[in-house]
């Protein structure tokens, strides 16, 4: 019984100093919860340096292994060639009439030749 | 009646998606009142999250941004809920956030440790050398709040988040369980022993 008041005891002094230890929070802190609560409500969210600092880092990083790629890409013409010719293909594919135009071609070069005598 | 507000609310009110032109005033109006209810609901609990952060992470800075990540995170995803329901949620989203905390602060330390830098600042939080007389009296002198937080951050960080969540913020077990992501047994065992460890602490300090 005594062991269980002495237990409460302690629970309810415990809290009692978690309590008071808000209210001896300095006046810095206090400012500081005061921006972030505002910041939240607003829906906006400030970055600490310490965030910042590895988001530079982390955007650097990311240009440099894109440069370093990029770089690597234009030392191969071969691929560069096969691109362009990829895209000839795509554009002659994707365009209806001038399909046709190719798949008549042989009639188109009749009638020309035709017209010319 | 639409009233005036401080910016803050009229932010807040068209940051939660309540548009003026296709919402009616009495909308409007709610959403505005909802934004008020969320900044005073707010401040009410914002000195308690520090303290729970900051015995969680021994940082000022890590608190506060961990305080401000929960708050951002009650206010986007949560404000349309029952007030009734914030306070719950935001002790969820606290916890989540301290436990992803100490799990990234872990993986620093090793990578820290493998490169050979470990980060001498963030290892241990540094504590008062304080040494006071008397276990009934500590938690009454100007000195008892530095050794209860040097006892409490002794605890695993599960035992204590438990400890805080029922001991200081009075939720029940059920409730805690669900703050914690945990099942009420373990609650139960968390909290029995962080109550064991901090008497056996604070009364090594008699004299």
């Amino acid at each position: 019984m005594k062991k269980q008041q002495t237990e409460e005891q302690l629970l309810h002094d415990i809290k009692q100093e978690l309590d008071n230890s808000c209210d001896r929070l300095d006046g810095q802190i206090l400012s500081r919860l005061n921006f972030a609560r505002h910041q939240a409500l607003e829906g906006r969210q400030t970055l600490s340096f310490q965030r910042r600092y590895l988001t530079g880092s982390a955007l650097t990083a990311c240009a440099l292994v894109l440069s370093i790629g990029l770089f690597i890409k234009t030392d191969s013409p071969v691929e560069l060639d096969i691109a362009i010719t990829e895209l000839e293909d795509i554009e002659i594919l994707s365009a209806d009439e001038n399909l046709e135009l190719y798949e008549e071609i042989e009639f188109y070069q009749w009638l020309s030749m035709n017209n010319e005598f | 009646m639409f009233k005036f507000a401080p910016v803050a609310c009229y932010d807040t009110y068209f940051s939660l998606g309540y548009d003026a032109e296709t919402n009616p005033p009495s909308v409007r109006s709610n959403a505005l009142e909802n934004s008020q209810a969320l900044g005073k609901f707010l401040s009410t609990i914002e000195k308690r999250a520090f303290r729970r952060a900051q015995i969680a992470t021994g940082n000022v800075d890590d608190a506060l941004d961990i305080v401000q990540d929960a708050m951002l995170s009650l206010v986007n995803k949560y404000a349309g809920k029952d007030s009734q329901e914030w306070a719950l949620l935001f002790h969820s989203i606290l916890s989540s956030r301290i436990m992803d905390w100490h799990r990234r602060t872990a993986v620093r330390r090793r990578f820290g440790a493998w490169l050979g830098f470990a980060n001498e600042d963030q290892a241990t939080p540094e504590f008062e050398d304080v040494q006071t007389p008397g276990p009934e009296q500590i938690l009454q002198n100007n000195q008892s709040g530095a050794m209860l937080e040097k006892a409490l951050q002794l605890l695993p960080l599960k035992q204590q988040q438990v400890f805080l969540l029922r001991a200081w913020e009075g939720m029940s077990e059920k409730e805690t369980a669900q703050a914690m992501s945990c099942s009420v047994g373990a609650v139960k065992s968390h909290y029995s022993r962080a109550r064991t460890f901090l008497r056996n602490e604070l009364e090594q300090e008699r004299p």
